[in-house]
């Protein structure tokens, strides 16, 4: 089996390997995981213990900081798990602050159930709706939608007098017990609600959903394809998140008794995500320690500096210059230089002598050649007429191609054939101009890309498109749950998940990398990158598997390995390869279609195309006289 | 019907202020991805060194140099700070709410916290006879009659000019504007400096009507907001009637229902995006 | 390893990668002053990214990129382009928002003794002259093709590059565009690099041939050497 070498800056050697793998391995992880542990515990020991000696407005500034940091854990959940940067945030923490503000003071103390409740329906619902106008847009339209939907609402909140109290908000809201009065008794209200919320956070992100969410932060194509309902997991966290800034504004109207247009403005929507950033994106602890700073500094530094803003604008400059990583970022980047826990860099190409246990290949539970029930089953995959024009180009034009099943087809062209078009079209990231797109019989007309996959397509990119900065473990993961129920369970820990890490471990054998399986895939060596594209789309147990360039980037001795795995698929499964390397084409497939300018050249066998004197001169040229 | 003549003048005269204001804004949007959220600060900036120089040296030094001032600031924010963070969205939102934060506390440092209104110029004040015996204030029709050369201005400049050719370039492929030998980096600069320079002279003329106080610069950005989500990121033509439609949905909402005015923006918002969700005349 | 004069342009030792990828091992070639040179080999063996490398879109990981006497490599593209290197990019990337009369006057540089302008261009591609006041996003791919040539030859090059031209035209759009290339060489002089897979075209028009293979140089020499070779036909060009 191929072991990891160091790197560069320590000398190469078997004799260092064990230690090597014992650094990658669990024990650096556990004692991180013992202090992480320990400090949660002496934290909520202090938070419980310490407030009684604490003077009342240092108890109010902490309870302030909790309140924000559920708001800002919130943000993190959806910016730093999901990718979607969002400036809106704010105003489900002001629709639920303002809710229990005007239900409270109008009906009183013991309304508080009703207050609540309709406090955190209202912010989930609004999230629902603004979710359903905001999710699709992605990137830049995303943020300003959410921002201008936020600032609306301040608008809202300072005009509509009779309702929400105008520029002066709703002031006096009652607890809901006269016992609760006092600060320090609702503290442990508000602490409790911020453990509460952190626990199902915290399970939300361990779950398989939470770990949905991070593979769509690092490729949104790649999850469609490997089976993911993309839109609807942001949608859902969506809501997930607006429900969760709501608790923080009932939290906030209860622990300050004030509701007023600041809670919506765009500083709050802002300090928001500069307590994520500043903190450390994607860690929620990160926005907690974030949160505290940036409350602390308004209550106390105010109090001193006279025009103290002029220094928190200097923070929002410095963050969007410097904070790549966050506070917790830099601890964590701080604690494994430390432990001399280093990043070995997996230099070594893919190793021609190694064996491949390739009963893995084969689906597990199927028997290896499929029963033909009927002989007259559908083609595999049947193209007909097939044409996708973007604008004026015509990139694929009037394509027909059948493969039936077990084929192996080879997709050859010139640059700008329109071979990666095609497999776009077929795995339905595109939608064709014209044409249809049958598997095993059905149209693909109206079915998208992740329930493609479902039905058994599954496919590779040509440029490397895995999850980089997740672990090799948790790509394998993500690719075997992509057709899996529980990708959609948002409260079990995947490492529990039996069936899925026993595949994942299954698939990563195969390759040889299961040892490896903790290290961020982006500093795994190409060639295993390659590797792992294939296995990915295999872990889908697909049927019919499109390979873009498998090849692409590998080195000479790189490619036998390559061409051995491709050779050692399943018989059953369907497979188109793009290919430039003619060795890997003409070794791997039996039947080949060239195209050339969006259009079939030429389909038939290796030897007859070889013999096509039309390809030949298509690829070498002719003076076309 | 005359009261209804005043609602849809009102309206124009904010749209058109709106325009000016809006056109800056999605133009760094649309060349840069820049979201300029202290568009709104430099606006105020201008209106308070209007209201300020207008004091001593009169109307139209008043307004140059609102709009210069405006300028010069966003050419030092775009070098300092914006340069290093090329067409990356988030940093350039934090950034630019970082300066809006230090513009808006200079305002408070230089003229304190009261609002500052300038009075308009002499030449400019009284009403104007318009058809059907409707008197409206001559300034109002100024700040309409700006609006409209700016807008051919822009339109000229972006559609007609080797310079607005560039920038055309740039956004339709930027490495291959470079490749082509164009300078990207001083071209986003200039585009830059006319953002701001659109913000300080929305700043200036709007000086005598809306005024200059704290909390201007995010009630125009707002404003800016919505007219630039719902004409299209990056679209002067979305803008200008998105601008007017704003403004005239504004000023009607406020004189007919007082209490609900953001409302009355926010639901034609809402109709708007779910029927085109890039907005009136924006690309996906 | 030049066949006339000092070289324009040379490349020695160039390592590109695209992240971690290694595309480009140590190339080596040149083109001197009035040639026409060939890059040739099949797809992915790293022809764009040595014309990226060369152009500044890419700069080199190491090696020397030296134009008219100056090592170019790692400066930034719009430097390299005002220095005299002219890009006829794979795909063409016109703007599409930009007229034909636009893409041939805004780019256009003086200087030179080429005198390339608006209307020697139209002299040689008239299909251009009755466009233009069309955006370039409307027009057919062979016209594209020709407005991507002109704008490279308005900034009047000391060097144009040509990606790839001919692909996705038709036969008849190919002998045009060769015409025009065979024009350019013998009675204007000019200096061209042309990386192609079309061989038979590449032979008719190049002077000298390098043939690339997994990001290195396998093959050079004068083009008719080329054309007996079919050794390196067969291994590097052909199916």
């Amino acid at each position: 089996m191929p072991f990891a070498r160091e790197t560069a800056d320590r000398t190469t050697g078997a004799g260092l390997t064990s230690r090597v793998l014992t650094l990658i391995r669990a024990p650096g992880q556990a004692r991180a995981r013992r202090i992480r542990v320990g400090l949660t515990l002496s934290l909520l020991v202090a938070a419980v213990v310490a407030p009684p000696s604490l003077p009342p407005f240092l108890l109010t500034v902490v309870m302030l900081s909790l309140v924000y940091s559920i708001l800002a854990m919130s943000l993190d959940i959806l910016m730093g798990y999901t990718g979607m940067e969002s400036l809106g945030q704010a105003a489900f923490f002001g629709i639920g602050a303002y809710t229990v503000g005007i239900v409270m003071t109008r009906h009183g103390a013991a309304s508080w159930p009703w207050a609540v409740l309709l406090a955190l329906g209202l912010g989930t619902s609004s999230a629902a709706v603004a979710g359903l106008l905001a999710v699709r847009l992605g990137g830049l339209f995303f943020l300003v939608m959410t921002l201008a939907f936020s600032q609306v609402l301040w608008g809202v909140s300072q005009s509509w007098d009779s309702m929400t109290g105008g520029y002066l908000g709703i002031t006096n809201i009652p607890r809901p017990y006269r016992s609760l009065g006092s600060d320090l008794h609702f503290y442990y209200v508000a602490l409790s609600i911020f453990v509460v919320v952190v626990f199902l956070m915290v399970r939300l992100v361990r779950s398989p959903f939470g770990l949905s969410l991070r593979g769509i932060r690092e490729s949104e194509s790649r999850m469609k394809t490997s089976g993911f309902n993309v839109w609807l997991h942001k949608y859902i966290v969506f809501v997930i998140c607006g429900f969760f800034a709501a608790v923080g504004g009932v939290a906030y109207a209860f622990a300050i008794q004030f509701a007023s247009p600041d809670v919506l403005s765009i500083t709050t929507s802002f300090n928001a995500m500069l307590m994520v950033i500043i903190g450390g994106v994607g860690t929620l602890l990160g926005p907690v320690l974030g949160a505290t700073g940036i409350v602390f500094l308004q209550n106390y530094v105010s109090g001193y500096i006279n025009h103290w803003i002029i220094l928190l604008g200097a923070i929002y400059i410095a963050a969007a210059l410097f904070a790549s990583k966050g506070v917790v970022g830099e601890v964590r980047k701080w604690w494994s230089r430390w432990t001399r826990r280093r990043i070995v860099r997996d230099e070594e190409a893919l190793d021609s002598r190694t064996s491949w246990s390739v009963a893995a290949l084969r689906p597990a539970g199927r028997p290896s050649v499929e029963s033909t029930n009927d002989s007259q089953e559908a083609a595999a995959l049947r193209i007909t007429g097939l044409s996708k024009s973007f604008g004026m180009i015509r990139a694929v034009e009037n394509v027909s191609i059948t493969a039936d099943v077990g084929a192996r087809m080879a997709i050859l062209g010139p640059n700008g054939a329109g071979k990666t078009t095609l497999f776009n079209l077929i795995s339905g990231l595109y939608k064709p101009s014209s044409g249809d797109i049958a598997l095993f019989g059905k149209s693909m007309a109206r079915v998208p890309a992740h329930t493609r996959v479902r039905m058994g397509l599954a496919r590779t990119y040509q440029v490397t498109n895995l999850y980089p900065t997740l672990t090799v473990l948790d790509n394998i993961r993500l690719g075997v749950l992509g057709t899996g129920a529980s990708r959609y369970a948002l409260h079990s820990s995947v490492a529990r998940l039996g069936r899925v890490n026993e595949r994942s471990r299954e698939l990563l054998e195969v390759i040889g990398l299961w040892e490896r399986r903790n290290m961020e895939v982006r500093h795994l060596s190409y060639g295993h990158q390659r590797q792992i594209e294939i296995i990915m789309a295999l872990a889908s147990e697909p049927k019919v598997l499109l390979l873009d360039e498998p090849a692409a980037g590998l080195s000479v001795a790189e490619t036998r390995p390559m061409i051995d795995l491709i050779r050692s698929l399943d018989p059953s499964l369907t497979v188109l390869i793009i290919e430039h390397d003619m060795d890997v084409a003409f070794e791997v497939a039996t039947e080949i279609t060239v195209l050339h300018n969006g259009q079939l050249l030429a389909q038939g066998s290796r030897d007859e195309i070889r013999a096509n004197s039309t390809v030949r001169d298509v690829y070498l040229g002719k003076a076309f006289a | 019907m005359q009261l209804w003549a005043f609602r849809i003048l009102d309206g124009l005269t904010l749209g058109g202020l709106l325009f000016v204001v809006a056109s800056g804004f999605t133009l760094a949007l649309g060349v840069m991805k820049i979201v300029n959220i202290a568009h709104g600060a430099l606006y105020l900036l201008a209106s308070y060194i209007a209201w300020s120089l207008f004091q001593h040296y009169g109307f139209v030094v008043a307004i140059a140099g609102a709009a210069f001032a405006a300028a010069f600031a966003g050419l030092a924010i775009q070098q300092t700070v914006l340069r290093r963070m090329y067409l990356q969205p988030l940093p350039q939102i934090l950034a630019t709410m970082g300066v809006a934060l230090i513009i808006a506390e200079f305002g408070v440092i230089g003229w304190g916290g009261y609002p500052r209104v300038m009075s308009e110029p002499s030449w400019l004040s009284g009403a104007t006879a318009l058809p059907q015996s409707v008197f409206y204030p001559t300034y109002r029709l100024f700040i309409v009659g700006v609006a409209v050369v700016v807008a051919l201005f822009l339109w000229g400049l972006l559609s007609k000019t080797r310079l607005g050719g560039l920038v055309r370039a740039c956004v339709d492929d930027e490495e291959m504007a470079r490749g082509m030998g164009v300078n990207v980096p001083r071209v986003y600069a200039g585009v830059f400096v006319l953002s701001s320079f659109l913000a300080g002279l929305a700043g200036g003329i709007g000086a005598p009507f809306l005024g200059a106080y704290q909390g201007a610069q995010f009630d125009i950005l707002l404003l800016a907001l919505i007219v630039v989500v719902v004409g299209g990121l990056g679209s002067i033509a979305g803008a200008f009637v998105a601008s007017m439609v704003v403004g005239i949905l504004d000023s009607v909402g406020k004189s007919l229902f007082p209490s609900l005015a953001y409302f009355t923006l926010f639901a034609p918002m809402i109709i708007i995006l779910v029927l085109r969700p890039t907005g009136l005349r924006g690309r996906a | 390893m030049s066949v006339s004069g000092t070289p324009v342009l040379e490349l020695r030792g160039v390592h590109t990668y695209y992240g971690e990828s290694h595309i480009l091992h140590g190339v080596d070639l040149s083109v001197s002053s009035g040639q026409v040179v060939a890059l040739l080999g099949r797809n992915g063996v790293g022809k764009t990214t040595t014309v990226r490398s060369i152009v500044g879109f890419t700069p080199p990981r190491s090696g020397k990129v030296v134009f008219k006497g100056k090592d170019i490599a790692g400066l930034p593209a719009q430097r390299i382009a005002r220095m005299g290197i002219s890009l006829v990019p794979q795909g063409r990337r016109v703007f599409g928002s930009l007229t034909v009369r636009e893409h041939l006057k805004i780019f256009g540089a003086n200087g030179g003794t080429n005198g390339w302008d608006l209307d020697r261009v139209v002299s040689i591609f008239p299909r251009l002259g009755d466009r233009l006041k069309q955006r370039a996003g409307g027009l057919s791919g062979g016209e594209q093709q020709m407005l991507a040539i002109g704008r490279a030859l308005i900034t009047n090059p000391d060097l144009l590059v040509m990606d790839e031209i001919t692909e996705g035209l038709s036969p008849v759009m190919v002998e045009a565009t060769v015409n025009v290339i065979r024009n350019l060489k013998e009675t204007e002089g000019q200096t061209i690099l042309l990386v192609e897979q079309n061989l038979p075209m590449a032979l008719g028009l190049a002077d000298y041939v390098y043939v690339m293979n997994k990001g290195a140089i396998v093959f050079e020499g004068l083009a008719e050497k080329l054309e007996s070779a079919h050794d390196v036909h067969a291994l590097y060009l052909g199916v």
